[in-house]
């Protein structure tokens, strides 16, 4: 599956680079960082829900490998979170002449990767592993009730400079043609590049757990 | 008839097993010691049988006659006094004992803290912070703030430490008073309290 | 057989008054927040001054520093509830004897007073120092109340989760932030509305959101409390 996952990333690139338009209304070749900066905020956004869910289910079971799969997801979401946040801010420079202008989706991103260094901060305070397990869900699960006023009532409740250039007010794709399915393909491309990465490092940890180390 | 259980208790803290398939049990009217060398585990059994610690594996089971009690009837019917379990510095000896009383038998524990202090002699410190009586006086304060709410059960881990030989009569007729109620499971290396015990229950490091 | 545990109120209340009597007898909490509290507003005042702001900026600006006002005072006096247990090792003897709902919501009364009262001192001065007037000053005092609210809640969770740890000082602020952060934001809008704008359309709409976040905080912190408490 890995072979599939890189072939299809390069072609991605190639896509994104080459075969790909830019978009009207974007300064120069800006327009095609919405091919990696979207896909990284999307992945982030996976990751978090993936370190909510996993964190729900430790404090269901009580079974510390749902704690470690959260852990895991968190160290990557914050990964992807970072890239996100530096494209975006890129994007913001060319765009509007500023690398940063706290727009509501940055405030959104910004605070994706407060709750993942409080959280790794958190566990590193802690030596008990298996307090340790329990206040690391709590405060994932804690973060995911007051995720829903990041990510929704907050941008909706203030002007943005965000591009739409998904999904806007009307609900209508405003993306066309080559352009979409590069999109949709990088999207699938860095899912798919998460999964990997993601069961990998789970899979490490598996192992040095058995070992009787921590990662 | 009151009966502890613990089963296959398993424990380990990080990577350093404490213990693996230790089971015991207390049945009303008798005490039950535990010993054991410092560091082998004797004071986290004790939080295990509590339910303050969970156990990798087995469980502990408190019954009165054929009822398992959960943890809401546990928070009435057990009582314990340990070393790492401190009263309320800032609180007199009075509030102290009020304060535990109420929070297990609401208003009705009214009358129940002048008996105790004044059998153990702090009658007259009654007013006076925990913070500020002598090491003895506080641990007789625990052990009476373990038994305020007579319980059914009762866990002691090294409760006659600081205590003088005052102290340890007021220890003796408490433990033969909850040997009425149910069982007792005393923890302790002091061989002043091993002459309590019924059965002997030995902690292997 | 025992009764079943006492009803939940009087032990919320025994909890409360515990930790009440305590504090009155320390006065820790209560000074170093004050304190605390009453240090900031003096460097602000100092040296931002009455005058310096234009009078249109005003609202905005001034704001914004009640709001980090009020936050970092929080920071410095919620914490201490849960980590005194912790720290004088009462935490387990009170673990046995009381219910982990009745603990939750005991602290957070005490909290919800302490927050109370220092807001309560602190939010007239800071008008007066910095020379604030506010067009509509019910809503105003309403807006915080309710924003200390949801923030009270919060940060008490957190407060025990960080007893639990090493680094307690450091990690509460650091846990809370992300979380505090979309009600301070708005908070720090809304009053700079409430000091400012003409009107009060807007006022529905915020009290709706203020008020879900600390229902939503509070269900969720009485729902995750006894893993924490247990932990």
């Amino acid at each position: 599956m890995s072979i599939v996952v890189y072939l299809w990333i390069l072609l991605c690139l190639f896509a994104a680079f080459v075969w790909s338009p830019t978009a009207a209304h974007f300064i120069g070749q800006s327009s095609r960082i919405v091919f990696f900066h979207v896909p990284m905020a999307w992945i982030a956004t996976l990751a978090f829900l993936l370190s909510g869910w996993h964190s729900l289910r430790f404090l269901n079971t009580r079974n510390l490998a749902h704690d470690r799969k959260a852990k895991v997801a968190v160290r990557q979401g914050l990964l992807f979170a970072l890239l996100a946040t530096v494209t975006g801010s890129i994007f913001a420079k060319v765009m509007w002449g500023a690398f940063w202008n706290w727009d509501p989706r940055e405030i959104s991103i910004t605070m994706l990767l407060f709750i993942y260094a409080a959280y790794l901060v958190l566990r590193s305070a802690v030596d008990d592993p298996v307090r340790r397990a329990h206040l690391a869900a709590v405060y994932a699960c804690f973060a995911f009730v007051a995720m829903p006023f990041f990510v929704f009532i907050i941008p909706r409740v203030y002007f943005s400079l965000h591009p739409d250039t998904l999904l806007n007010a009307r609900g209508k794709i405003e993306m066309q043609g080559r352009i979409l399915a590069t999109f949709l393909g990088s999207l699938a491309g860095f899912t798919g590049l998460f999964t990997l990465l993601y069961r990998l490092e789970c899979r490490l940890e598996e192992i040095f757990f058995a070992e009787g180390e921590t990662l | 008839m009151r009966t502890l259980d613990a089963q296959g208790l398993s424990y380990a803290f990080g990577r350093h097993r404490l213990f693996s398939g230790v089971s015991l049990s207390a049945a009303g009217g008798e005490v039950l010691l535990v010993r054991g060398p410092n560091g082998s585990g004797k004071s986290t059994l004790l939080k295990l049988l509590a339910g303050l610690l969970i156990p990798e594996q087995g469980g502990v089971v408190y019954r009165d006659g054929e009822t398992a009690l959960d943890a809401a009837h546990l928070r009435r019917g057990l009582g314990m006094c340990a070393v790492e379990q401190n009263l309320y510095d800032d609180l007199t000896a009075l509030e102290n004992l009020e304060f535990f009383g109420r929070l297990r038998l609401g208003a009705g524990c009214g009358g129940r803290a002048r008996p105790l202090l004044e059998r153990a002699a702090l009658w007259d410190h009654r007013n006076k912070t925990a913070k500020s009586l002598s090491s003895g006086m506080r641990q007789k304060l625990k052990l009476l703030a373990a038994v305020i709410h007579e319980p059914l059960f009762l866990l002691l881990d090294e409760p006659g430490s600081n205590l003088d030989s005052a102290g340890m009569e007021l220890l003796h007729t408490l433990i033969l008073e909850q040997k009425r109620r149910g069982p007792v499971v005393l923890a302790s290396n002091d061989p002043r309290e091993f002459g309590y015990a019924d059965r002997v229950h030995t902690v292997a490091p | 057989m025992p009764t079943a545990s006492t009803p939940l109120l009087p032990e919320v209340w025994t909890v409360f008054r515990k930790d009440w009597r305590a504090e009155l007898r320390s006065k820790v909490a209560v000074n170093s927040i004050l304190l605390f509290a009453l240090v900031t507003l003096a460097l602000v005042s100092y040296s931002i001054g009455p005058y310096r702001i234009p009078a249109g900026e005003k609202p905005a600006v001034l704001s914004a520093w009640l709001t980090i006002i009020l936050f970092f005072t929080s920071m410095t006096g919620l914490s201490r509830v849960f980590v005194k247990e912790e720290e004088s090792r009462t935490a387990e003897t009170l673990r046995l004897a009381a219910r982990p709902e009745a603990v939750f919501l005991g602290k957070l009364l005490f909290n919800l007073c302490l927050m109370a009262g220092v807001t309560a001192v602190v939010v007239p001065l800071f008008c007066l120092l910095m020379e604030f007037h506010i067009m509509h000053g019910c809503s105003f005092y309403g807006i915080i109340a309710l924003a200390m609210f949801g923030l009270t809640i919060a940060s008490t969770l957190i407060a025990a989760i960080i007893s639990k740890a090493g680094m307690k000082g450091a990690l509460f602020p650091i846990l809370s932030f992300p979380l505090l952060m979309p009600i301070l934001l708005e908070t720090s809008l809304l009053l700079a509305k409430a000091a400012a704008y003409p009107d009060l359309g807007w006022l529905p709409e915020a009290l709706g959101i203020l008020t879900s976040y600390a229902g939503l905080m509070f269900i969720a912190a009485i729902l995750l409390f006894e893993r924490v408490w247990n932990a």
